[in-house]
């Protein structure tokens, strides 16, 4: 292994703990359930989910899809 | 315009909304939250709820009426909750409340075979479109737990054509992902939690 591959590595494994340690874009939902209990028949009920950007860099491309 | 980009500490909120139409007994839907988020790039969010028809009379707790829709003349509506197990209940509002309604619960402790008495008073202006919100109640003492409530505010701009009115109750249970990213540090209708 010449030193040139050494350097690679390093620096490989030095930008995979240093996108770790800074963590990037993190999102949080910190409620994904919800139970409404009893509803009528014939009847629209909502909830609203939280959504949180807890990281350091911005989330994006947030996407809400049924199913 | 849709946002879908999130800034460092920022918020919003996904409300999911499920039509029951004629669905009958347990349901259960989902959600995917996708995002730039390589750790968690699929979130799967969720609800459930139990329908019963207003004349099934096996369900142990039940509103009447069992909706709520204010409308220019209706801005105080008096419901019933009617406890027809054999536990006293306590009703505690855990998420919904909605800016402009004023809900009153006169007896939160409601005997066995006993009625107790809700109060909703709408004191906001009327929204131009209909807003639809849902208030759930925790049934502290019963086996159902939870208890919503659909609450409709009549907007004042026209309603859908005729031939829509006219249309028959859908037979399936449409589940709608509605926009509804929000401008951060809006106070919303956050939940208290289950």
């Amino acid at each position: 292994m010449n030193r040139s591959t050494v350097s690679l590595a390093i620096g490989l494994f030095t930008a995979a703990i240093y996108s770790s340690v800074l963590g990037g874009a993190v999102i949080s939902v910190p409620e994904k359930e919800w139970d409404f209990g009893v509803v009528p028949q014939q009847s629209t009920v909502s909830h609203e989910y939280w959504i949180k950007n807890i990281g350091d860099d911005t989330l994006r491309n947030i996407i809400v899809k049924p199913g | 315009m849709q946002k879908n980009v999130l800034a460092p500490g920022e918020s919003t909120v996904v409300e999911l909304i499920f039509n029951t139409g004629l669905t009958k007994g347990k349901v259960g839907k989902s959600a995917s939250v996708l995002s730039s988020d390589s750790a968690a790039a699929k979130i799967l969010i969720s609800f459930r709820a139990n329908v019963f028809a207003s004349a099934d009379t096996s369900v142990r707790v039940w509103l009447n009426p069992e909706k709520v829709e204010f409308d220019q003349k209706t801005k105080k509506i008096r419901a019933e909750l009617e406890n027809r197990g054999r536990e006293e209940i306590t009703l505690r509002p855990i998420a919904g409340i909605i800016d402009h309604l004023k809900l009153k619960v006169k007896d939160n402790k409601i005997a066995s075979d006993n009625k107790g008495v809700l109060e909703f008073e709408w004191k906001g202006d009327f929204p131009e479109k209909d807003l639809k919100k849902t208030i759930t109640f925790a049934v502290e003492g019963s086996p159902i737990e939870r208890l919503s409530v659909p609450v409709v505010v009549k907007g004042t701009s026209p309603q859908p054509a005729p031939s829509q009115a006219t249309k028959p109750p859908q037979q399936n249970n449409p589940t709608t992902v509605k926009d509804a990213i929000k401008p951060v540090g809006k106070q919303l209708d956050k939940p208290a939690g289950k």
